[in-house]
């Protein structure tokens, strides 16, 4: 009995599918966007976090110490940094280091200690390694309030305006993917509504004759599921070979770009995606034969 | 079944009102203080004016609205206490038909009498005997692959005579169910409930054909103003 039950329960999911075809037809390309800009978002998400992560190793701070400070004050200034939270790594460019790295060349570089009076103008630096990208900045600062810093080098240029725009892009994409979700509930509820509509006296005499409320209320609750599915399967399609497509030709052609290409990831955006698909046309679903078919 | 959906009536009978009233939201007192008894076997009709009372009654049978007071027991059911996940195994041991036939159009005579059954997830095999059955029993054999559509009134009512009686209901409930028919059809469709009832069905028929209800000589309860004004009981002919 039961599985004659729920063999009429899919069945007429199906039927009222093909009822109401462009109507399905459009939740389930609504879905389908939705859910493929969820897709692309969380990749976008992850590539995002993954090049802050290879920024962080690129990016470090330049401190460069006053001509007045001694050896034992610039020893107090490393041991100074050290201490500070974020920072992973300090190490030491002396006036001379500096000077050979700048000018390799022996003779050159005799010739122009002599052209500059003797006197080595570069100063002693200090390089310190940030542990994360988001804290360069407020690391720079610290260092630069230190007594016997006069300045402070990092990719303020580049990085800040990059984190910015990850974290604008990060609320872009959240806001378009719910436009779309809230775009396919309205769509998925709307279908509910018109095959209610249109199985009324179908309904009413499933009410008559004793039918199960599983049995009234199912068909319109896997409805939506399978609407919500549908769209999944085919944005599945899409991310992936998309994503899969487009890691393949940044390898090979735009190497330097950090691009997350662990099967793992996508896997796991994708997994997301059908049970997002999932969870929205169900939960739709339920909420409108709530509302829409009374008992 | 729970406790709550269950309760003594009295040992034969059917139907049985205590004091019941029936006020709708919108304040309008449909039913006041109605005493009805019904036994098994019964044939009763239900006369009286449009909004008298007589559809709200009808309703309170089959469970569509529930009293605002009183007590209805239909056939060992309390229905004041029916939760909303009990009253499918209540209709199925309950008939209803209408005056407008309820048929679905895009199913056939034989799907559409099928259907009770299916929607009660009976076995294929078990639905195509019993649906066998019922239309040789309405008569309708002969049609069952028609469609609603392609049959007269008389035998749309004959093909929800046989929807609703395919569960084997102890209740046949009945509204106006002859009035969207001419005079001959109408008593074809009499004589189809005078044969259930005979067979043992209780039957509860609300109508304005008075000319039917003289002529079939079985109880008559008069409701006028949402009270029970007067019974005639059953004269055999």
């Amino acid at each position: 009995m039961f599985w004659n039950s729920l063999g009429f329960v899919f069945k007429q999911s199906f039927v009222s599918l093909y009822r109401n075809f462009w109507l399905s037809f459009a939740s389930i390309l609504t879905s389908m966007l939705a859910l493929t800009l969820l897709g692309f978002a969380l990749l976008f998400l992850a590539n995002a976090d993954h090049f802050a992560q290879s920024m962080e190793s690129q990016v470090e701070i330049a401190a460069f110490i006053d001509e007045t400070v001694d050896e034992a004050g610039l020893e107090d200034i490393m041991r100074a940094v050290r201490a500070l939270d974020a920072v992973a790594e300090v190490t030491l460019t002396t006036k001379d280091q500096g000077l050979r790295e700048w000018i390799p060349d022996d003779a050159a570089r005799a010739s122009y200690l002599e052209d500059v009076g003797g006197i080595n103008p570069i100063p002693n630096k200090i390089t310190v390694t940030a542990r994360e990208a988001e804290a360069v900045a407020g690391l720079a600062e610290s260092v630069l309030d230190m007594a016997g810093v006069y300045r402070v080098n990092f990719g303020e240029d580049f990085l800040a305006p990059m984190l910015r725009l990850t974290a604008s892009l990060r609320w872009v994409g959240l806001a378009v993917v719910a436009a779309f979700a809230l775009a396919t509930m309205l769509l998925i509820s709307l279908n509910i509504k018109t095959n209610v509509q249109t199985r009324e006296k179908e309904i009413q005499i499933m009410r008559l004759v004793g039918a199960e409320n599983f049995l009234i209320r199912g068909p319109f609750f896997f409805e939506g599921l399978l609407i919500g599915l549908l769209g999944a399967l085919l944005a599945i399609i899409i991310v992936g070979f998309i994503y899969t497509w487009l890691t393949e030709y940044i390898a090979a052609n735009l190497v330097f770009v950090p691009v997350v290409s662990e099967r793992s990831t996508l896997y796991f955006v994708l997994e997301i995606m059908a049970a997002a698909g999932m969870t929205l046309g169900a939960v739709t679903s339920a909420v409108s034969v709530r509302r829409f078919l009374k008992f | 079944m729970g406790a709550g959906g269950i309760g003594d009536c009295r040992p034969n009978g059917v139907i049985s009102l205590k004091s019941v009233s029936k006020i709708y939201a919108n304040g309008a007192r449909a039913l006041h203080n109605v005493d009805l008894e019904i036994g098994a076997g019964e044939f009763v009709f239900l006369v009286g004016q449009s909004g008298a009372g007589k559809s709200t009654l009808i309703k309170l049978l089959y469970r569509e609205e529930t009293a605002t007071r009183g007590l209805v027991m239909v056939n060992r059911f309390n229905l004041m206490r029916l939760r909303n996940y009990q009253i499918p195994a209540y209709r199925r041991r309950i008939g209803v038909i209408f005056q407008d036939f309820k048929l679905l159009e895009n199913k056939s005579v034989f799907e559409n009498v099928a259907f009770a059954q299916q929607v009660i997830g009976k076995p294929k095999r078990e639905r195509k005997a019993n649906t066998d059955k019922m239309l040789a029993l309405v008569g309708l054999s002969h049609k069952a692959r028609a469609f609603p559509g392609e049959l007269s009134g008389g035998e749309q009512q004959r093909v929800c005579v046989a929807r609703a009686m395919i569960n084997n209901p102890i209740l046949l409930i009945a509204d106006e169910p002859t009035g969207n028919l001419d005079e001959a059809t109408a008593w074809e469709i009499m004589r189809l409930l005078y044969e259930l009832n005979r067979l043992g069905t209780t039957v509860v028929m609300a109508t304005h054909a008075m000319h039917i209800v003289r002529k079939m000589g079985r109880r008559v309860i008069r409701v006028e103003g949402g009270r029970i004004m007067g019974e005639k009981p059953e004269v055999k002919l």
